[in-house]
């Protein structure tokens, strides 16, 4: 039930005018380029084949 | 010397791989275009498009990025039937249990705690697990673009039902476009790891379909299980 309730609070009818995924999309990939930011800084602390395998 | 070769990716499907890329390429500016991206207040591509093409430039743009999905729908069919049918891959392609546990063991390794490394058979689990989320992505995407659509929406069933039309074309739409933001994240990702210095060699075999027998043997295990190398000042090679 909540889940609807939820639904159609967010629901707007006028489709094309509503931008709140805009900015949400955004933080979708700033999250994503956060996160292999944190990989390449953490791999360059910790390479993955070191000299004396 | 002549190196020895090892072939990774056959021309089915790098040809596969690069049609791809294109057509979703084409998806994501004409998608982005109609979709009018508003980052606080800045709207790069319909400025983009209304100075190349002019100020009635939504029909050329939906026109591209239908034309680009039925191409990227084809790639998708003939990539399941060949990859599936024909090369027999389907099971290989999810994470297998000791390939799970392995992956433990990288995440040791990645964060510093051990030295111990994994190699695994062609694929890592965090790769089959984006390819598996790629699927998953551009299934809902898809099928939510065909929702959108006047000419199409008949293909999916949801049609059929008695909801509201416009509470459906609104959720279509925005999950249509918030997984299209996470694609993107995940084209990123993939990007990422395939252009890391010490990836280099297989992504090369993207375009030219082999890597070195060196670099095949350092990099990935011989059989399906995961091969464990332990540094030498813990013990040598397992």
């Amino acid at each position: 039930m909540f889940p609807k309730i939820l639904l159609q609070q967010l629901y707007s009818p006028n489709v094309w005018q509503n931008r709140f995924d805009d900015n949400l999309g955004l933080l979708i990939v700033v999250f994503g380029v956060v996160v292999v930011a944190i990989h390449f800084v953490v791999r360059a602390k910790n390479p993955p084949i070191k000299g004396d395998h | 010397m002549v190196e020895e070769k090892v072939i990774r990716y056959d021309i089915f499907q790098r040809m596969y791989h690069w049609v791809n890329l294109a057509s979703l390429l084409i998806l994501l500016w004409a998608g982005l275009t109609i979709f009018d991206l508003n980052i606080f207040g800045v709207r790069p591509f319909s400025a983009f498009a209304q100075a190349v093409i002019g100020q009635n430039y939504n029909p050329l743009v939906a026109d591209l990025h239908k034309y680009a999905s039925f191409i990227l729908l084809g790639s998708l069919i003939f990539h399941i039937g060949y990859d599936t049918g024909i090369k027999g891959l389907f099971w290989s392609e999810f994470p297998s249990k000791a390939e799970l546990k392995a992956q433990n063991i990288m995440a040791a390794n990645f964060l510093g705690r051990s030295r111990v490394y994994v190699k695994f058979h062609k694929y890592n689990p965090g790769q089959k697990m984006l390819h598996i989320g790629f699927a998953f992505v551009i299934l809902l995407i898809g099928a939510t673009g065909l929702m959108l659509s006047a000419n199409y929406r008949w293909m999916v069933p949801i049609w059929w039902l008695n909801i509201d039309f416009d509470f459906i074309n609104y959720w279509a739409r925005v999950t249509h476009d918030l997984l299209t933001f996470a694609l993107i994240t995940m084209v990123i990702m993939h990007f990422y790891f395939a252009v890391r210095r010490e990836n280099l060699p297989s992504f090369r075999s993207m375009i030219v379909g082999w890597v070195p027998k060196s670099f095949q043997d350092k990099h990935f295990a011989k059989g399906e299980e995961p091969e464990l190398i332990i540094p030498k000042s813990e013990g040598g090679k397992k």
